[in-house]
């Protein structure tokens, strides 16, 4: 009279209890969260208001879509992460592959490249407003020196999300560099060296060799940059407030708009729930493509 | 047996002590030092000493966080008895049934010292805010740079014509017509170009909306003539300011490096100066509104308000009756530098002493407040980004009052 009972070894009853604590803190902080903020996204729900979030159905996702608000958020957020994501792993892999030859003090660069991710993206923001300063700015006093006039890094409409880009990839482009040079270092040298016998230039090593062998590298490094990229907000929060013009308004910078400035929480979780249907989708393309390549 | 019953006893008498003090949490919006320093060290510790009964907790919430603290709050039942809030928080609070009435205690308050501020908080005939400070947006100028292009400092602009006049004087181009100072330095975006717009909105006899708030009145002539006026001071061959500034986020007061001969600020940014570059104080003078139909300048007040949901509303009231007494008002509003509410107060000492603040306290009578509707941070924004693209060009100033009617219309009636 067993019949739909599970039965578990000693082992497996001790490895469940050593589990739970991790379970019950992932289900309580993680899981439910999430499934309370979906539920939330069909209803009209301000925390100002009294009593239970009131039930809208599509309601909310039709508004955001239609929105003209949040149609600019989403192009510019896939601007903004294309620009960074491709521009960290051109100059990322460039870093590595410079650094692969370099001497072992050049090799000590790692380390300053490798700086900007452990620092807080609060503080340096407030560096990188300064050295955008339109008329203070060291930017601006270089490009002087050379007999150029100042620009609105951060206050035009033409620059203002192209400076957002450059620093996130100043950023992330020690951190990356980090992960090709590691895997460069995987590579069997056998591979290199009987390429080089068959006369393959320098030119030719890049292109059949290391970049297919550095394709899985390169995947995962696309994926976690949709997955970092496209919920970017503290540093526009602190350089553009969004601005000028709504040119450098993220969908995290509006979600937080709804949210916080407006205490409209149902349409702040639909347009979360968007956000992470485009960056399933992203990440899954990119893992798909990647491993079609693979094959 | 005898000290096991003294210690009984003992115990009792403290138990019974805490039970019958009422625990009070206080929230002040601003986390300026000097005016923590005055609560925390004199003001909770006298009304303490004054009221034994009530024990006061006190927590300071920056400006910038105090919405999502508050929304957190209400959301799960945790919102202070008492929290500071700006005068047009009123109606969305009021709607959402989350503050107490305050004209029962009111009756028995000196009211008509607070004169205008007193109504700025009041929905439906109803009071709900007991004002604590505020501060205007006027015009604030650099005598010495005035001196430089020929213009007489103690004679400010008093027309619209005037203040772009003397805009221009001031505004230094370079070789390829660059802005490199700005006669009148206003933000191109958000609240930084919306104040400045409401002063010369409500000068050109405008309002958002209908006195009962029903209506949105925001198109027509007034609007129209006040975007002009905003696109010619933005203008990129003879405007006095350049798009995409945002004062506020400045790392030093353009005032005090020399980019801005001009701007409109409040009364804390010139008390910040006081304290930080007291030899550019010096030289700054303020202006009253200029007028075109009407006199008027955006001005805003905070105040305490007391929560619905506060199970001690009598001493919540006691302390904010405590907070408001002429003698308190004055130490907090002297330690920012902002503007007490009281008219009792507008000559205090630490007003008197310096022309540029006491200016403030002058030019009150000219005081309008944001409107008091639930709608109005958005409406706010919406008008804040047509006045965007007006400004950068993008629509002309009919389109951008047309549009700012419309969307503030939908708000409205959804």
């Amino acid at each position: 009279m067993n019949r739909g009972r599970l039965k578990l070894s000693a082992p497996a009853r001790a490895g469940l209890l050593f589990i739970l604590p991790a379970l019950v803190y992932i289900v309580l902080t993680q899981l439910l969260p999430v499934i309370y903020a979906l539920y939330v996204s069909f209803t009209d729900y301000s925390p100002l208001n009294r009593g239970a979030p009131k039930w809208v159905g599509l309601q909310n996702y039709r508004a955001m879509i239609f929105s003209r608000e949040f149609q600019n958020a989403l192009w510019v957020t896939l601007r903004f992460s294309a620009a960074v994501i491709v521009l960290n792993v051109v100059i990322s892999l460039a870093l590595a592959l410079l650094l692969e030859g370099a001497s072992r003090v050049l090799r000590w660069l790692q380390v300053v490249l490798f700086l900007p991710i452990v620092t807080s993206v609060a503080a340096v923001s407030v560096v990188w407003l300064l050295l955008y300063d339109r008329d203070f700015g060291l930017l601006n006093q270089v490009l002087n020196v050379f007999g150029l006039s100042n620009v609105g890094w951060l206050n035009t409409v033409a620059w203002a999300l192209p400076s957002l880009v450059i620093m996130r990839v100043w950023r992330g482009a020690g951190w990356n560099t980090v992960i090709y040079r590691a895997a460069l270092q995987g590579i069997p040298r056998e591979v290199i060296e009987a390429a080089k016998v068959d006369g393959a230039s320098a030119l030719q090593l890049f292109r059949q060799i290391l970049l297919p062998l550095l394709r899985p590298i390169t995947a995962y490094i696309v994926i976690v940059g949709f997955i970092s990229t496209l919920q970017t907000f503290a540093e526009i929060y602190i350089l553009t407030s969004g601005g000028p013009l709504g040119s450098t308004t993220t969908v995290g910078f509006l979600i937080y708009r709804q949210a916080f400035e407006y205490g409209q929480l149902g349409l702040a979780c639909a347009t979360s729930f968007v956000l992470f249907i485009v960056i399933f989708a992203l990440s899954f393309g990119s893992f798909a493509l990647a491993r079609k390549g693979m094959t | 047996m005898r000290s096991v019953l003294r210690t009984a006893l003992l115990i009792a008498c403290i138990g019974a002590t805490a039970l019958a003090q009422q625990s009070l949490t206080v929230w002040y919006a601003g986390n300026f030092q000097d005016q923590m320093d005055l609560v925390n060290n004199e003001l909770v510790p006298a009304f303490e000493a004054a009221n034994p009964d009530v024990d006061v907790t006190v927590e300071f919430i920056p400006w910038g966080d105090l919405t999502a603290k508050l929304n957190t709050a209400f959301a799960t039942g945790t919102v202070p008895d008492v929290f500071m809030h700006g005068q047009a928080a009123t109606a969305g609070l009021v709607a959402a049934d989350r503050l107490a009435p305050l004209d029962e205690y009111f009756a028995g308050f000196d009211v008509e010292d607070f004169g205008p501020t007193f109504e700025q908080g009041a929905v439906d005939g109803k009071h709900y805010l007991a004002p604590v400070y505020g501060s205007g947006n006027l015009l604030v100028y650099r005598t010495d740079l005035w001196e430089d292009v020929g213009l007489d400092p103690g004679s400010p602009p008093t027309t619209w014509e005037e203040l772009l006049d003397a805009a221009r004087k001031l505004t230094v181009r370079d070789a390829s017509g660059q802005i490199k100072r700005t006669g009148l330095l206003i933000g191109s975006s958000g609240t930084a170009i919306q104040q400045p717009f409401s002063s010369l909105f409500w000068q050109a006899g405008g309002s958002w909306f209908s006195a009962d708030g029903t209506e949105v009145t925001f198109d027509g002539p007034a609007a129209v003539k006040a975007i002009e006026f905003m696109q010619a001071l933005f203008d990129p061959t003879s405007g006095v300011t350049r798009l995409g500034e945002n004062p506020g986020a400045s790392p030093v007061n353009p005032l005090v490096t020399g980019q801005a001969a001009m701007m409109f600020g409040s009364m804390e940014m010139v008390s910040g100066l006081r304290t930080t570059n007291p030899d550019v104080f010096e030289l700054l003078a303020v202006a009253p509104p200029t007028r075109d139909v009407d006199q008027a300048a955006f001005y805003s007040f905070a105040g305490f308000f007391i929560s619905q949901d506060s199970p001690h509303k009598d001493q919540a009231w006691q302390y904010i009756s405590f907070a408001l007494s002429p003698e308190w008002l004055e130490a907090f509003n002297s330690a920012a530098g902002s503007l007490p509410p009281r008219s009792s107060l507008a000559d205090a000492e630490f007003l008197a002493a310096s022309p540029a603040l006491k200016a403030y306290s002058d030019n009150l009578q000219f005081a309008h407040g944001n409107p008091n509707v639930a709608v109005w941070v958005k409406a706010r924004d919406i008008t804040a980004a047509h006045l965007e693209a007006a400004v950068y060009g993008r629509e002309t100033a009919e389109a951008a009052a047309k549009a700012t009617q419309q969307e503030i219309e939908a708000l409205l009636n959804p």
